[in-house]
């Protein structure tokens, strides 16, 4: 070690330190794996929702409508199989302890595969509204359901339509902008550019 | 929490904290990088199978939270004028020399040059690209080539030729002043 090494590494020992907050510590952790726990749960409950329509309002659904639920349901399966596998280069890679150059990879990856999750969630904002569209059209052309029934379900999709979606497009928008600058940030300042 | 996590708190606190000073100047996001890093640690500690130092695998823990958090804060406005923590140099605080906190009294002149000479070092490590900065932080913490080139994932002589040239330009900032 020549003696500028020497030099800086005592000048750099030398720096004040400030304490870690071991209690706030504490709280973070508690938040962190209480958000985790939500979000499992909201995912879940997104998935089940529609076969517990089924089981439990069985005799207030018709057969075209049993059906219609069933398709839903299927969508619901693949579309959230489909964000399961996009998030897959998070889930079982513990991106702390790679080496730097993996973990760099590894975080642009995902900030791509959250772009796509962000466009893929708008997509579904378009397509949702034609499945309420659709069930509307069989359900009158096919008569499988009272006009009065139908007048009353027409106005919830209606209203859930109108609130809903273009807030979760809102929402998806500002997140596809939000994770493309983030790419565009982390790319500018990686060692390994 | 684990008798384990305080302990590696108090032992590596300091290195942590000047990790997060090689990233961030603002006192206030300084801190938010150490917690950060810290809670990184402690989620990491089960990971550990003792395949190197464990000083090596906190560093290479650190330096991964801190590179995120660098990117993530890049174009954030900086608050520094509202940062309500107060800089090191006004606490009370505590000074770290190879891990232990020691109480920090006034500074007398020699102090004050010493303050200096560590401020201008610490602004000229932060202005390194961040993989000179990784690599001449984990050699001034004591890190071999071969454990900077595990962590980095490159290979030794490339630390070499990085760390030489980092260092060199480190030395003439100090010296030049």
């Amino acid at each position: 070690m020549s003696n500028d090494d020497f030099n800086l590494d005592k000048i750099w020992q030398q720096q004040d330190v400030t304490k870690v907050n071991v209690q706030s510590l504490k709280r973070q952790w508690w938040l962190m794996r209480m958000k985790q726990y939500l979000y499992i749960m909201l995912d879940g409950l997104a998935v089940m929702s529609v076969p517990l329509v089924l089981w439990f309002f069985p005799k207030e659904l018709s057969t075209f409508e049993g059906v219609w639920i069933g398709v839903v349901f299927l969508f619901v399966c693949i579309w959230f199989f489909y964000l399961l596998w996009l998030r897959r280069f998070s889930l079982g890679f513990n991106s702390e302890t790679a080496t730097t150059s993996d973990f760099i990879q590894r975080v642009k990856l995902q900030y791509q595969q959250n772009i796509k999750i962000a466009y893929v969630n708008k997509v579904l904002c378009y397509i949702t509204p034609m499945f309420f569209v659709g069930y509307a059209a069989f359900a009158f052309w096919g008569d499988f359901v009272e006009q009065q029934e139908l007048v009353r379900k027409a106005k919830v999709m209606l209203i859930l339509n109108i609130v809903c979606m273009p807030l979760m497009w809102l929402w998806m928008h500002k997140r596809q902008l939000k994770f493309k600058r983030l790419l565009e940030e982390f790319e500018s300042q990686s060692p390994l550019n | 929490m684990s008798k384990d996590f305080n302990a590696i708190v108090s032992e590596y606190g300091p290195l942590l904290s000047r990790i997060a000073s090689s990233y961030e100047a603002n006192q206030h996001l300084q801190q938010e990088l150490l917690q950060e890093i810290s809670l990184a640690v402690w989620q990491s500690l089960k990971a550990f199978k003792g395949n190197s130092s464990l000083k090596t695998y906190i560093l290479r823990v650190a330096h991964n939270k801190a590179v995120t958090h660098v990117a993530y804060h890049a174009k954030q406005p900086s608050s520094e004028r509202y940062c309500e923590i107060e800089s090191p140099h006004s606490t009370i605080a505590t000074s770290a020399t190879n891990g232990a906190f020691t109480d920090r009294r006034p500074s007398p002149e020699s102090d004050l040059a010493k303050q200096h000479k560590v401020n201008l070092l610490l602004q000229a490590v932060r202005q390194l690209p961040v993989q000179s900065r990784q690599i001449v932080t984990m050699s001034m913490e004591g890190l071999g080539y071969q454990e900077i080139a595990e962590v980095c994932g490159i290979s030794s002589t490339n630390v070499g030729v990085i760390l030489n040239r980092a260092k060199k330009s480190l030395t003439e900032i100090i010296n030049h002043e």
